[in-house]
């Protein structure tokens, strides 16, 4: 078994992120979440060859961090959902945040501080009370970043400096989380509530495709084939992970209960769809490798000619690995957006660890 | 002297070699011995024999040899001369006699010339009496020629007349028997114009008999008998034996059709089975079997048909029957398969009518195999009976499937309105079902009583046995029994409860009945199931217990799963609905949702424990745990709690504590195997609903006061969720990690006192 990499936060933690855009590294962003302390955000480089972390501490002047989510188009541009804590009140809150570049970081070693581009709950009126769920970018459009709130929503765009509200839409039902379709020119959001998945268009803010019942408890997490359309993933409550076609919203592609308690990230590999990442509260990270509903329905892409596929045999559906090296709840999970054989889990303690796609299979399907 | 010596040594050779010959005798003797020196031998060389005695012997004995050679030839010349008189005497004696035979001879000769000439005249006379003879025998023969052709030619102009009165006499066997003699003579006179008239007038005759004859083929009150007859007479006149052999079908075939249409009338539910059957097995078959009788006594066992046909009219025969019995036999399955269902209610009388009516059947059908070579309709009874013991099988597994689905149902309604009478319920289903196979298997085996004909089928036997009773019943029950189960859990109608009872039901199914039932089937049976040979498929008694316990572990797990939700649900409404910042006040008791928690799985532990209590060992452990009337009030002094309780509540650095708690524990499957007893299955529920709790709680940010709640609250569930669990160090390392994680979420936290949480708690 190949070594991981662990980093322990000193707090517990949930938001987990990798860095998006060009630069070539192996880049994580950690939040720490306490209530009883400012949050900060880890910079974590990995390096593949050395196996080693480097960490850069930035400080942030809010509460806890509960989510972190780094623009696609902009790579020192973070969104955060982050935990205002005053006296007799919580609330959660979003904002965009940008890291310092690294120039200035040579002149002063003390720890330094992200800096405050726009709190979008200062933008709403002042009655507005409701609690963020969650920050999306939108992966291909820039400056288009999602704002999901128990029962509204808001798409901005941040691009020309200040955010402009594009569009709003209220939800009947508490919605849990939302995020962007990929396909079909990015102009769909999916929307979880309890146990149902919506998608709603954005141009006609009308939806699009409904899986009322895609868990039997609540749903935890969504996630976009990135290489296939109409395709998706979903995990729960009921330790399921569920593959569908939107087009299908009965019968699920593929029903796996692989986790022993309720499963909260799932994300596909963006270079390798059969790939697939899932974290639960079992304190267990599983890598799924499942070509039968991928892309490349034989394991490989589709330029290898007959010889090849003779010589190589078929990936085998199933669990590919399991990572036990969380003590706590897995409550995130993260691809690195740079190397594709690279992931990062974390566990509830702060405990992030970055792992790898067991060589062998990663041969497997390259070759 | 030794010249003189030499010479008459050759001499006495000489003598000695002729006499030998003379006498004819040791010649070969002699010759085989090639001693030189031996003076009797043939190769007696006497140069060398001279050489060697002058040589070898001293001068007196070569004298003493000289002299004995000298006495030796001496001796031999005196012997000569007595030889040569001897054989003149005898020469003298047969001159003798040879002229005295010459004398005889003579007289004999004369003789014989006197007898040849006698024998001359004789031989004269005697062909003179023979050609005076031989006109007079010649008459005769003509006489006696003509005497035959007048008798013939009388018979053939009688004939007519004789065919004529036969036939006014319907007498047609001698008519036949008469005209086949005629035939022939008219066949010989052929050629005198007048007999031509005698032969056409009997021809005509005879056509007409003919006629008569197959007019009986179109008559179908005439008994086969007499067709029978026709059928020889007919043969015998030269008819084609292909066309009366059809022509003999087809006046059976009406008579038999008409039996089928009031078999097939008589197929209704009004109609007694008994009056139905005498119309298939006494009527119709008996009909079909006189005609095939007939049939096979005209054409097929008789001799002086050729092979071929015989093959051929066997072959119509067997094509004539097939169709026919094809009908029957579709009529009779119509009939007895769907009396069988008539049969509802299994009444005895109306089943031993039934069995008592294929028997009869398959009597009659084998009866008929015995009449016609190469054809068998034996099996056709033996599948038919097969058939209904099949469906009879079928019946009974949809009986007992109705009834167990009703049980099942009712069982749903009985156990939500009195939960403690699982035990009873169960036990009833259980009776109820092993009640209903044995009744079942034994209705089924009247089909194998010794008196019947088609049970004393070893084929048939076992195939009954195997298809229809162990697979068709016992097996299938049971394979329904897991089917059910596995369905269950999709289906709305049934309570949680019904999960749980027919889990245990299936367990108690699986240990005895399975093994036990398909023994006494393959015993009552007689099923074999080590046989190589089987020709039948037999299902593993292990798949089917298999089955049954994989579907009771799954019932039962679903049943947890369930009740955890269930219980999950209430602690997140706790938890998640509720603004832990905004709490404030300290609190007063545990929260509602808490003790609905309790309450709900009081009545689960309840209703659990009727269905699956612990074994013996563990509720004695429990009841010991309880009688420790001390149990509760052990909460007050922290200390007995074990050592890692009084750091969690001392001890500020809560993440320290339960760290390492889990260095010392386990990894516990949140939702895994379930042991099918009470406590394991109320630890699971548990389980399920601490953990929801502890993930909601991590959920939320919450103020003093609202910690202070939680603590209450844990220490609440903590006693009194003991009762319910075997593994109480996890129950607590739970609650520790739900506490622990609550002061991590907690904005300011401070710890309520021990003493005034217990007293809260205890509220």
């Amino acid at each position: 078994m190949e070594s991981c990499a662990i980093y322990g936060l000193e707090t517990q933690g949930r938001a987990l992120c990798s860095q998006a855009g060009d630069d070539e590294i192996i880049r994580f962003f950690v939040g720490t979440l306490s209530p009883r302390a400012e949050g900060q955000i880890h910079q974590l480089d990995f390096s593949d060859e050395t196996n080693q972390i480097t960490r850069k501490i930035f400080k942030l002047k809010v509460g806890e961090v509960w989510q972190v989510q780094c623009s696609p188009w902009a790579s020192n541009l973070l969104g955060l959902c982050y935990n205002e804590i005053r006296e007799t009140s919580a609330k959660m809150k979003c904002g965009v945040w940008k890291v310092p570049s690294s120039d200035s970081s040579e002149i002063t070693h003390q720890q330094q501080e992200l800096v405050l581009q726009w709190k979008f709950d200062d933008l709403h009126e002042s009655s507005f009370n409701e609690n963020c769920q969650n920050i999306d970018w939108h992966p291909s459009k820039t400056g288009r970043v999602a704002t999901i709130y128990s029962t509204q929503y808001f798409v901005w765009d941040v691009e020309g400096g200040a955010p402009k509200l594009i569009s709003s839409s209220k939800s009947t039902s508490e919605m849990y989380m939302g995020k962007w379709n990929p396909h079909l020119d990015g102009n769909q959001l999916a929307t979880v509530t309890t146990t149902a998945v919506t998608g709603v268009d954005m141009r006609s803010m009308k939806q699009s495709w409904s899986i009322p019942l895609a868990h039997k408890f609540q749903v935890r997490d969504v996630d976009f084939n990135p290489n296939k359309q109409y395709c998706l993933a979903t995990c729960g409550d009921d330790c399921a992970i569920r593959f569908w076609d939107v087009r299908n919203h009965k019968e699920p592609l593929k029903d796996i209960k692989a986790h022993s308690h309720w499963v909260w990230r799932v994300r596909y590999n963006s270079f390798h769809d059969q790939l697939l990442l899932t974290a639960g509260s079992d304190f267990r990270v599983l890598l799924h490798c499942l070509p039968t509903i991928s892309s490349e329905p034989k394991g490989h892409s589709v330029l290898s000619d007959g010889e090849e596929e003779v010589n190589s045999p078929p990936l085998e559906e199933g669990i590919l690995a399991k990572y036990e090296e969380h003590e706590d709840a897995v409550y995130a999970v993260e691809w690195s957006t740079f190397d594709p054989w690279i992931f990062a889990s974390l566990s509830y303690d702060g405990r992030v660890v970055i792992n790898r796609v067991p060589k062998s299979f990663k041969y497997k399907i390259l070759l | 002297m030794k010249l003189l010596f030499l010479q008459e040594t050759r001499v006495a050779c000489g003598l000695k070699r002729n006499l030998m010959k003379m006498e004819g005798s040791g010649g070969d003797h002699v010759s085989s011995h090639g001693n030189p020196y031996d003076i009797n031998g043939t190769n007696f060389i006497p140069e060398k024999f001279i050489k060697k005695i002058i040589s070898e012997y001293s001068l007196n004995k070569l004298m003493e040899t000289e002299s004995s050679l000298i006495r030796q030839i001496q001796d031999l010349d005196s012997d000569m001369q007595t030889l040569v008189y001897e054989n003149y005497n005898k020469f003298i004696l047969a001159t003798d006699t040879i002229r005295k035979m010459k004398t005889d001879f003579r007289e004999m000769e004369d003789r014989m010339a006197l007898l040849s000439k006698n024998i001359a005249m004789i031989t004269e006379n005697s062909s003179k009496v023979c050609s005076s003879l031989k006109e007079k025998r010649d008459n005769v023969s003509r006489l006696s020629g003509i005497n035959d052709l007048l008798k013939k030619l009388k018979f053939l102009f009688e004939l007519p007349n004789k065919l004529k009165q036969f036939c006014e006499d319907n007498n047609y066997e001698e008519a036949v028997k008469c005209y086949l003699n005629g035939v022939e003579f008219v066949n010989e006179f052929k050629r005198f114009p007048s007999l031509e008239a005698i032969k056409v007038d009997c021809q005509h005759i005879v056509q007409r008999i003919k006629d008569d004859l197959c007019k009986d083929f179109d008559d179908e009150e005439k008994s086969s008998q007499d067709l029978t007859r026709n059928v020889f007479l007919l043969l015998s006149l030269g008819e084609s034996s292909a066309d009366l052999g059809k022509r003999l079908l087809d006046n059976a075939l009406p008579k038999l059709n008409q039996n089928l249409e009031s078999i097939k009338i008589a197929d209704s539910p009004n109609v007694p089975l008994e009056e139905f059957m005498e119309l298939g097995c006494g009527i119709f078959l008996s009909n079909l079997s006189l005609v095939i009788a007939s049939f096979s006594q005209a054409f097929i066992q008789t001799a002086e048909l050729g092979e071929n046909f015989r093959l051929e009219s066997q072959e119509m025969l067997k094509q004539f029957t097939t169709e026919l019995m094809d009908n029957f036999m579709g009529i009779m399955e119509h009939r007895l398969t769907s009396e069988d269902e008539l049969n509802n209610i299994q009444d005895a009388e109306q089943r031993e009518e039934l069995i008592k009516a294929l028997d009869r059947l398959y009597r009659r059908l084998m009866a008929m195999g015995t009449l016609m070579p190469n054809t068998d309709f034996a099996p056709c009874g033996l599948d038919l009976t097969f058939r209904v013991t099949k469906m009879d099988a079928d019946m009974s597994l949809q009986r007992i499937k109705a009834s167990f689905e009703k049980a099942a149902k009712d069982s749903s309604v009985e156990l939500s309105s009195h939960p403690g009478s699982s035990q009873e319920i169960l036990g009833s289903i259980l009776a109820t079902l092993v009640l209903q196979m044995k009744s079942s298997l034994n209705k089924l085996q009247e089909f194998c009583r010794a008196d019947l004909q088609f049970a004393q089928n070893v084929d048939f036997r076992q195939k009954m046995a195997v298809v229809s009773v162990r697979e068709g019943l016992v097996v299938s029950v049971f394979k329904y029994l897991a089917e059910f189960g596995k369905n269950l859990i999709q289906d709305e109608q049934y309570s949680n409860l019904t999960w749980l009872l027919l889990a245990k039901l299936y367990l108690d199914i699986e240990i005895g009945t399975v093994e036990y039932m398909v023994n006494s089937v393959e015993t009552e049976f007689d099923i074999r199931r080590e046989k190589r040979n089987q020709v039948y498929k037999l299902t593993n008694v292990s798949s089917l217990t298999t089955a049954l316990n994989e579907t009771a572990k799954a019932l039962v797990k679903e049943f947890v799963s369930c009740q955890g939700n269930y219980i999950s649900e209430l602690m997140k409404s706790a938890v998640l609905r509720n603004d832990l910042m905004a709490v404030s006040h300290e609190p007063r008791g545990p929260s509602q949702q808490m003790k609905q928690v309790i309450e709900v799985l009081t009545t689960l532990e309840k209703q659990v424990d009727s269905i699956f209590p612990d074994s013996d060992s563990s509720s004695f452990l429990r009841s010991e745990r309880s009688s420790d009337s001390s149990r509760r009030s052990l909460s007050t002094n922290a200390g007995n709690r074990g050592p890692s309780r009084p750091s969690l509540w001392s001890n500020f650095d809560p993440n320290m504590a339960t760290n390492i708690q889990k260095l010392f524990s386990e990894r516990v499957e949140i939702f895994g195997n379930v042991e099918l007893h009470k406590s394991d299955i109320m630890m699971a529920i548990v389980k399920i609903g601490l953990r929801a709790l502890l993930e909601c709680m991590r959920q939320k940010t919450l103020c003093n006061f609202g910690l202070h709640q939680i603590q209450v609250d844990v220490l609440y569930l903590q006693m009194y969720l003991w009762r319910f669990v075997n593994n109480e160090s996890f129950l607590y390392s739970l609650l520790d990690e739900i506490l622990a994680s609550s002061i991590q979420r907690c904005v300011n936290p401070t710890l309520l006192e021990a003493s005034v949480v217990e007293s809260l708690a205890e509220k």
